[in-house]
C-alpha cells in the first residue's frame, strides 16, 4: 500500500511544480517559431540508367540533408514539367521557390563524378558550380561524401555552416550498468558500436579535427581514453588527483584539454597537454564543492563549468586562465536549481545546458541557452516536457543534440534552436552523453582535378 | 602461548600416529609363547592408543580454534562491508551511518594490515556525471569520518560508481534511499581478521 501511495504522492507533488511558470530570467520558448526560411528545391539529379539507383540515392540524401539544415523549407515533389530540361527561372519563381539545386552523376572507374549547381532563383544567377567525385555507392565512404555536397549547398545558398558530414558519439547504458561507445550519423544512418569493455564509459567528446575521440572509462580505477577513430588505435591516461572527472573537453589546438578531477576534498578544474602528457595546472576550484563539465569557447579564450560553490550546481565561464568566473545559469533566490553539461556553439558565444530551476523538477531537467557575452541577461528555455540532458552543439551552430526521456519516444533527439522543430535521431531510452562531432569532410576536399 | 603448544604437540605427534598406524602386523611367532615379548608388545599398543587419542584431541582443538577463528573472520567482515546510506544529495554521516561505522573502527584498529576501497554511489536522479562526483563525495567522508577516529587514512582508497550500480530499481523514493549508499571492499589484510573482545 505504501508502495502504490509514494508514487501517486510524488506526482501529486510534483506536477503543480511543473505547471508553474519559470522565474524571471527564464523565457519558456518552446513552441514552434515559423521563422521565415527561404524555398529550396532540388531538381533530381541526372544519371544514365546503369547508375540510376546512385543517382536516387543521392539526390534523396541530399534532400533529406537540407531539410535537416533547418535553413530551408525544402520543396517536397516537384512538378512533372519541372523534372527534367533546361532550367526556367520564371516557372520557378512562380512557385515562390528561392534556391534550386540541380546536378547530374555520371560513372568513373572508382565512383561517380557529380555536377552541383545551386541556383538562386530570385536573382535568376549560378551561385555554385562545380564537379565532385565520389566514391562508389557500395563504398563506406559514400555516404559522407554526398553529406559533404549537402553542405556545400548550405554554405553558396545562406552562406553559412552546415552540419550533415558530421557524425554524434554517443554512449548506451545496458541493464546492468556497463556502457558500449556507439557513433552515428547526423540523419540517423549507420549506429555502430565502436568500444564497450564490460564497464562505465562517460562523456566522449570529438577532437577539433575529428579524428580522436577522448572519453572516460570507469570501474576500480577512473581514467581517461583517446582512440584514432579510423584506426581504433587509443592510449589511455590518468592525469592526476585522486579520480577523472569526465567530461574532459579539447582546446581548440586538439592538444591540450580541460578537465575535473578529484583531490582530497573536492573535483577541480584543470587544463593538460595530452599530445605532450604533461604540464597539468589547476584552473578552479574550491575546497570541498565540485567543479567539474569544463568546456572551451571556440576561441579558446574563455571556460564554461559547472560548480557547486553556492551550494547548488551552476554554469559559470571564466577566463581560460581560471580567472573572473562568473554566473551564466539563472540564480533564483530561494530556489534550490540545478545546472550542469555546458556546451559551447561552435559559432559564437551561446552556451548550452540542462537544468531545473527549482529542486522538485528535479528528474526532469530541461534545455536552456544563456548567451555568454550577456551574463544576467533572460535565459532561453526550449524545451519543457519529459527529462533532456546533456546538450550538444552541432557546428552550424544551430541544431542541437540531446536526450530525451518522457516526451515521446525516448532516444537522442536534435533540436532547430532557433524554430524549436526537433527530430529523433536515434531511439534508445538508454543512449546518454551525446556529443556532435565537427564537420568530418569538406566538398573542397572532393573536387574533381582534370 | 598455550595454542602455540598445543600447535606444536599436533604437529609432532601427527606424523607419528600417521607411522604406527601404517606398521605391518607383527610377524607370527612360530615358537611357543614369550611372555616378556608378549608383555612389551601390549605396552606398545596401549602408547600407541594413548598417543592416537593426544592426536584426537588436539586435532579436534585445532579445528575448533580454526572454526572460530573463521567465524571471527566472516563476522568482522560482515561488519567491515556493511554499507552506509545518504540523504537525498547529501554526503553527510546521517546518525545510523556513524554507528555503523563506528562498529568498523575495533576492527580497523586491531587489524593494522587491513585496507579498504571504499566505493560511493548515487541515485539515478541528477546530472549523469555529477552523480560521479556525488558518489566521491560520499566516500570521502565515510574516510574522514574514520580518519577522526585515529585510522591511518592511507589505509582507504576511495572510488565512486555514480549511479550505475543500483541495488534497487523502482524509479521511488524507497529504492532511491537504498541506492544513496557507500560500500566496502577489503583490498589487502582481510584474512585473517581478529574481532576485538572474542
Amino acid at each position: 500500500m505504501r508502495r502504490l501511495l509514494l508514487p501517486l504522492l510524488l506526482i501529486a507533488l510534483a506536477a503543480p511544480a511543473l505547471a508553474q511558470d519559470p522565474p524571471p530570467g527564464i523565457r519558456l520558448s518552446t513552441t514552434y517559431q515559423t521563422q521565415h526560411r527561404p524555398l529550396l528545391a532540388i531538381r533530381p539529379f541526372d544519371g544514365a540508367a546503369p547508375i540510376a539507383e546512385a543517382v536516387d540515392s543521392i539526390t534523396r540524401i541530399v534532400q533529406r540533408d537540407l531539410d535537416y539544415s533547418s535553413r530551408f523549407n525544402v520543396v517536397e515533389s516537384i512538378p512533372e514539367s519541372l523534372r527534367a530540361g533546361p532550367i526556367d527561372y520564371s516557372q520557378w519563381s512562380s512557385l515562390r521557390v528561392v534556391y534550386l539545386v540541380t546536378g547530374s552523376v555520371t560513372p568513373r572507374a572508382d565512383g561517380y563524378e557529380v555536377a552541383l549547381t545551386v541556383h538562386d532563383v530570385v536573382y535568376a544567377r549560378v551561385v555554385h558550380d562545380a564537379r565532385y567525385h565520389l566514391p562508389a555507392m557500395n563504398s563506406a565512404a559514400f555516404r559522407m561524401a554526398v553529406h559533404a555536397l549537402s553542405d556545400q549547398v548550405v554554405g553558396s545558398a545562406v552562406n553559412a555552416p552546415g552540419s550533415a558530414a558530421t557524425r554524434i558519439v554517443t554512449t548506451r547504458q545496458h541493464g546492468d550498468g556497463n556502457y558500449d561507445l556507439l557513433i552515428v550519423d547526423s540523419d540517423g544512418f549507420g549506429m555502430r558500436r565502436i568500444a564497450g569493455f564490460g564497464g562505465q564509459i562517460y562523456s566522449p567528446v570529438w577532437s577539433p579535427d575529428g579524428r580522436r575521440i577522448l572519453y572516460a572509462t570507469g570501474g576500480d580505477q577512473w581514467q581517461l581514453v583517446e582512440r584514432e577513430v579510423a584506426t581504433g588505435r587509443q592510449k589511455t591516461f590518468a592525469p592526476g588527483g585522486d579520480m577523472v572527472m569526465p567530461p574532459a573537453a579539447y582546446a581548440p589546438d586538439g592538444n591540450r584539454i580541460v578537465l575535473g578531477l578529484w583531490r582530497q576534498n573536492g573535483a577541480e578544474i584543470y587544463e593538460y597537454d595530452v599530445s605532450r602528457g604533461c604540464c597539468l595546472q589547476k584552473l578552479a576550484g574550491d575546497r570541498n564543492t565540485i567543479s567539474m563539465y569544463p568546456v572551451y569557447s571556440p576561441d579558446g579564450s574563455q571556460v564554461a563549468f559547472m560548480s557547486d560553490r553556492i551550494g547548488r550546481p551552476a554554469i559559470y565561464v571564466m577566463d581560460a586562465n581560471g580567472g573572473g568566473a562568473t554566473m551564466l545559469s539563472p540564480f533564483v533566490a530561494g530556489q534550490a536549481s540545478d545546472y550542469a553539461a555546458p556546451s559551447w556553439s561552435p559559432t559564437g558565444s551561446r552556451v548550452a545546458f540542462h537544468g531545473v530551476w527549482n529542486r522538485q523538477m528535479r528528474g526532469s531537467y530541461q534545455i536552456m541557452i544563456a548567451d555568454a557575452a550577456r551574463p544576467g541577461a533572460q535565459i532561453e528555455q526550449i524545451t519543457s516536457r519529459g527529462n533532456n540532458e546533456d546538450p550538444s552543439w552541432a557546428p552550424d551552430g544551430r541544431n542541437i543534440v540531446y536526450t530525451s526521456v518522457g516526451d515521446g519516444a525516448g532516444g537522442l533527439y536534435i533540436i532547430d534552436a532557433e524554430t524549436k522543430s526537433r527530430r529523433l535521431l536515434a531511439p534508445g531510452n538508454n543512449l546518454r552523453m551525446a556529443e556532435w562531432s565537427p564537420i568530418l569532410l569538406r566538398a573542397s576536399d572532393l573536387i574533381a582535378r582534370p | 602461548m598455550i595454542r602455540r603448544l598445543v600447535l606444536m604437540t599436533v604437529l609432532v605427534a601427527t606424523p607419528l600416529a600417521a607411522c604406527s598406524r601404517r606398521q605391518p602386523p607383527p610377524a607370527q611367532q612360530p615358537a611357543a609363547p614369550d611372555t616378556a615379548g608378549e608383555g612389551a608388545r601390549r605396552a606398545a599398543e596401549l602408547e600407541r592408543m594413548r598417543q592416537d587419542s593426544i592426536a584426537r584431541a588436539n586435532a579436534a582443538a585445532e579445528a575448533d580454534a580454526r572454526r572460530r577463528a573463521d567465524e571471527a573472520t566472516a563476522r568482522a567482515r560482515a561488519i567491515l562491508e556493511e554499507m552506509v546510506h545518504f540523504d537525498y544529495d547529501e554526503s553527510d554521516l546521517r546518525p545510523d551511518a556513524q554507528e555503523t561505522l563506528g562498529r568498523k573502527i575495533p576492527i580497523l584498529r586491531s587489524n593494522p594490515g587491513l585496507r579498504l576501497r571504499i566505493v560511493g554511489h548515487a541515485d539515478e536522479r541528477g546530472s549523469v556525471e555529477y552523480n560521479l562526483a556525488l558518489g566521491m563525495r560520499r566516500a570521502n567522508a565515510v574516510r574522514e569520518y574514520l580518519a577522526g577516529f585515529g585510522i591511518d587514512a592511507a589505509r582507504f582508497e576511495t572510488t565512486s560508481m555514480g549511479e550505475d550500480r543500483p541495488i534497487a530499481t523502482g524509479g521511488n523514493e524507497q529504492a532511491w534511499a537504498q541506492n544513496r549508499r557507500a560500500e566496502f571492499v577489503i583490498t589487502a589484510g582481510g584474512t585473517p581478521l581478529t574481532l576485538p573482545g572474542s
